[in-house]
């Protein structure tokens, strides 16, 4: 076994410090020999947030425990704690004499913690938190299916496996499905409709998950009772119900079905992956026919129908989690031998994790830009501590008198130390506050600007008392961290003799200039974190996404939730396209099956008809009306757009339009070429279409895409359950409020969603780029100030305690020019000692952020100049005044002297 | 026989008595408690170093317990330097008399109880 490693020297200590020193000589080394081994443990559980939860529950069991052993002890030792207390209130009364210089701290610290609070709130939000309203994690076990040959695929299983598997599954004492759909709410009293996030759940669904229902009952189909049963959140009863007690019996239209209401979930529980969905529905399985009218009766019945579900289960008794998955495995395997290709289990391994959470692909997703975004603020919050050290070395030596004065009384070296570290403790404090205001501020800003579009409830963050505690324990940390050191050599200085002259600021003199470099050090690597982010997200919105999204606005409907037939879905779709054509200022309406840029999608090999299906080329299909082309400004190459008569027909025509590289690739040579030509289509077996147009080539996906597209006319396979509506307006009109009046002409009760210009969904697609890159420029410029600032005050100092020297320079005939050119090196010198440092961290920095780089290298060249300059620039600017105010100095009067 | 009456310790905070009974099993140390703690009560108490140490500071004073030796198979473990601790004659009276309470508390409630659910049933 090896020996687990040593903690940061910084941790030890601050732990150790905050015990009496009777309890430190008995159980110090025992004390770290501990934590060593938990760091060890928390770190092999959970690689990304194990570390983060073990600083935190440490700092907090050091802080609790130490003040109550300092209690105990200055009970028999009568020291101690009270010690402790009179140093708080002197540092108090100390901070309050200067205020200027304690807010300026704060504020320089509070950026740090701010933004290290928000990211943890985030992160606490998607991956740590125990999901609010489930009882009992640690019994729960999550099942999903992930792909025997192509990894990473992750599927759900069918309703017969879903039971087969539980049967066979002893160790869970219950087990669950859940299948996640849309709800269409008719609100009480209005002929408008919600739609909202359903799930449909199997009978111990609520029971597995330790839900216990505030009114009413668990979301169960009972014998011999209508299955249209509801269970609604505790939100949608408050907010839209009234939060009528009686509402348990009342009738609820959903999808334009009568659902009894029977019961309503406890406040907070919104199923079990909140961060993903927030779900406001319960309705039993059984009554999925009228939930999804799409889905035949039976489906339940068909081991590998298309009526899908994620499994819960609760381990029983003593029963381990590694006994579920052993005995998931081996029914998996009995399922498949019996029942071979037709169970939804072929092909698929059972993949057990403990607890409930977001799904594996989510938490990956924001594990890495959570890792960028936490180095970012972990170089922000040692920049932060950097300043104020130098701010508070700056003070120090405006104190250097008092301190002696003290020394000379007799107060110990570490009386003094306590001291200094007090007043750091207070303004981390003060930090923390200030911190906690602006993490509210920028999760604000998160919520109404989407930043994270794959993570659609961030705008419901709340900070808990967790999160709270975090920031507390990081602004105590960094108030320990920045004053340690000024702390050492203040009191380092209060040794030496009453009114020494400058020799006694040569220690805090290089203590500043050792801050500084540090601080250009972090400054580079945010800087160059910042220019790659940003170049790549001007080169993402530089990308020719082959159609022109200004002045085209989108909105989403879903007739086939609201219950309509396939005739009644065409002749819908058919009047919602020609009546917005009509709309003033619209020149083109389109509708497509896919949107663009969405999640929705499906993909399909093509190959030219006759030749070998080999030679099929991969593809994503869509489809669309005519004057889809038209609204998105797609051009038309060759041929001709869809007719009329070809959408939503009757008799399907076989037609299609291929992309410009798709037709190149499969029939070579010029667009026309392809033109009437034959293609066959994957899942459309014995069929043939022509190609009746050739479209520009089209990011379907997203920006990044690279992918070729296949446009069927709608109707052609399938009248599509639910559809987005593309209108290409004039830049003055906005058709959002005549569309909306167009809809409620034709059902008053189905609503609208996903409203928006296509910019903002384009622009969505790269939000997380944006984010990462608003948020380093922030920091970046933040981080050139505060290191501006930081030189500056290095600077000036200088200047002031050479103003005899330099006054005697220029006495002897030193030209201003030449003493302008010393203090602009020396400056100089100070920026260089922190880049070479600097430029390694920044190396370290892109290489943390590559994942997210677009169209940018991480170690281009230009960007790392870019860089330098910005930080030469500073040290120039900051260097400038005190060197042109040296050159002012008036020789007589500075000789002259005191 | 110890001078302090095991009663005085009564009731044992929950820390001390699944120190006692973790210690009544073998010597331990203190990485070794929280494991034992943390796997018996299926991870309801959760232990933090200092929670720990400045309990077994305590109780040492309190002459629940005391720092022995390393023996047999932890002898190996014990050139990592660890303290290990074993329960004391008093630590042992005093986890035998918070059993006989708790006991004497467990009777009465259950008693109440089942006259209550009697009460309601008929």
């Amino acid at each position: 076994m090896r020996a687990p490693g040593r903690l940061p020297r910084w941790l030890e200590q601050l732990v150790l410090l905050a015990y009496p020193a009777s309890f430190r000589r008995r159980f110090g080394g025992e004390l770290l020999r501990f934590l060593r081994l938990q760091r060890r443990e928390a770190v092999y559980r959970t690689p990304v947030a194990g570390p983060m939860r073990f600083l935190v529950e440490v700092l907090l069991d050091a802080a609790r425990n130490g003040l109550r052993a300092r209690i105990e002890a200055s009970r028999t030792e009568g020291r101690g704690m009270r010690g402790f207390a009179s140093e708080l209130r002197t540092a108090l009364r100390s901070l309050a004499r200067a205020p200027g210089f304690s807010l300026t701290v704060a504020l320089t610290l509070g950026l740090g913690v701010g933004a290290a609070t928000a990211v943890y709130s985030i992160a606490d939000w998607i991956v740590l938190r125990p999901v609010p309203g489930v009882e009992g994690h640690d019994r729960i076990v999550t099942v999903r299916f992930q792909s025997e040959n192509s990894a990473g695929a992750w599927f759900l299983v069918s309703h017969p496996d879903l039971e087969d598997l539980a049967r066979r599954t002893p160790a869970f004492g219950q087990a669950a499905g859940s299948h996640p759909a849309e709800g269409h709410v008719r609100l009480p009293g209005t002929e408008a409709s919600l739609r909202l996030p359903l799930e449909l759940v199997t009978a111990d669904y609520f029971e597995v998950l330790g839900v216990r229902p505030v009114l009413g009952r668990t979301p169960q189909a009972l014998a011999g009772e209508d299955p249209r049963t509801v269970v609604v959140s505790h939100r949608l009863w408050r907010a839209e119900l009234g939060g009528d007690p009686g509402v348990v019996g009342r009738t609820l239209t959903l999808n334009g079905q009568p659902f009894s209401v029977v019961g309503v979930a406890p406040p907070r529980f919104h199923g079990p992956a909140p961060a993903e969905r927030m779900t406001d529905l319960w309705v039993p399985v059984e009554a999925h026919t009228s939930t999804l009218p799409a889905y035949p009766e039976g489906l339940l019945a068909m081991r590998d129908g298309s009526l899908y579900f994620v499994m819960y289960g609760r381990l029983a008794g003593e029963a381990e989690r590694g006994l579920a998955a052993a005995q998931l495995a081996s029914a998996r395997a009995a399922i498949v031998a019996e029942h071979g290709s037709a169970s939804s289990l072929d092909g698929f391994v059972t993949v057990v994790e403990s607890g409930v959470g977001v799904a594996p692909w989510v938490r990956g997703r924001a594990e890495t830009t959570m890792g960028i975004l936490l180095a970012a603020v972990a170089l922000l919050v040692l920049l932060g501590c950097a300043n104020a050290g130098n701010l508070l070395v700056t003070r120090s030596l405006g104190r250097a008198q008092e301190l002696s004065v003290r020394r000379a009384l007799g107060a110990g070296r570490s009386r003094i130390v306590v001291q200094l570290m007090a007043e750091g403790l207070l303004l981390g404090l003060l930090g923390g506050l200030a911190g906690m205001g602006m993490a509210r501020g920028l999760l604000f800003l998160h919520g109404r600007e989407r930043f994270l579009a794959w993570l659609p409830t961030l705008d419901t963050i709340p900070m808990d008392g967790r999160v709270i505690l975090f920031a507390a324990g990081i602004s105590v940390v960094t108030g320990v961290l920045f004053s340690l050191a000024p702390a050492l050599t203040a009191s380092r200085r209060a040794d030496l003799r009453l009114g020494g002259g400058s020799r006694v600021t040569d220690g805090a003199r290089t203590l500043r200039g050792l801050l500084v470099g540090t601080q250009v050090a972090l400054s580079l690597a945010l800087v160059v974190g910042a220019v790659l982010l940003m170049d790549t997200v001007r080169t993402l919105g530089r990308v020719d996404l082959g159609f022109e999204p200004e002045h085209v606005l989108e909105a989403t409907l879903d007739p086939g939730t609201q219950g309509y037939g396939t005739e009644e879905r065409a002749t819908f779709w058919r009047e919602l396209v020609t009546r917005s054509r009509r709309l003033p200022g619209v020149g083109a309406a389109g509708l497509a099956y896919a949107p663009l840029h969405g999640q929705i999608g499906s993909s399909a090999r093509v190959w030219a008809s006759g030749m070998d299906e080999d030679d099929a080329i991969g593809a994503r299909r869509n489809q669309v009306s005519d004057g889809f082309l038209a609204a998105l400004g797609i051009p038309l190459v060759a041929g001709r757009d869809f007719l009329p008569e070809e959408v939503l027909a009757s008799v399907p025509r076989d037609v299609v339009i291929l992309s410009e590289g798709l037709a190149r690739d499969l029939f070579g040579g010029s667009p026309e070429a392809a033109v009437g030509r034959q293609v066959s289509l994957a899942f459309r077996e014995g069929r043939s279409f022509e190609v009746v147009g050739v479209s520009g080539d089209v990011k379907v996906a997203g920006v990044k895409d690279e992918t070729a597209l296949v446009l069927e006319p709608m109707g052609q396979v399938f009248v599509s359950q639910w559809g987005t509506l593309y209108l290409r307006s004039d830049a003055a009109a906005s058709p959002v409020g005549p569309l909306r009046q167009v809809v409620r002409e034709l059902d008053p009760a189905l609503p609208i969603y996903d409203v928006q210009r296509l910019g903002e969904r384009v622009a969505s697609s790269y939000s997380e780029e944006r984010l990462l890159a608003r948020l380093t420029s922030l920091f970046g410029g933040l981080a050139l100030l505060l290191a501006g600032l930081g030189l500056y005050g290095v600077m000036s100092h200088t200047v002031a305690a050479r103003t005899r020297e330099l006054g005697l320079r220029v006495a002897l005939g030193a030209r201003g020019r030449a003493v302008r050119h010393m203090l602009l090196g020396q400056g100089l010198r100070l920026v260089a000692l922190g880049l070479v440092p600097g430029l390694a961290l920044a190396a370290l920095a892109a290489r943390v952020a590559e994942s997210r780089l677009w169209g940018v290298a991480p170690f281009e060249p230009r960007v790392y100049l870019l860089a330098v300059a910005a930080l030469v620039a500073t040290g120039v600017l900051a260097s400038w005044l005190p060197a042109v105010r040296a050159t002012r100095i008036d020789p007589a009067e500075a000789l002259r002297g005191d | 026989m110890p001078d302090s009456d095991p009663n005085d310790f009564l009731p044992l905070t929950p820390l001390t008595f699944q120190v006692l009974v973790s210690l009544m099993r073998a010597p331990a140390h203190g990485y070794g408690l929280k494991r034992d703690i943390e796997e018996r009560t299926a991870g309801r108490m959760r232990l933090g170093a200092g929670t720990l140490y400045t309990g077994l500071q305590r109780m040492e004073r309190d002459a629940l317990i005391v720092e022995t030796e390393a023996t047999g198979d932890l002898q190996e473990q014990a050139t990592s330097r660890w303290r290990f601790f074993t329960v004391t004659d008093l630590g042992r009276l005093a986890l035998r008399a918070e059993v006989e309470r708790l006991e004497a508390a467990l009777g009465d409630a259950r008693g109440v109880l089942a006259a209550g659910e009697s009460v309601r049933l008929g």
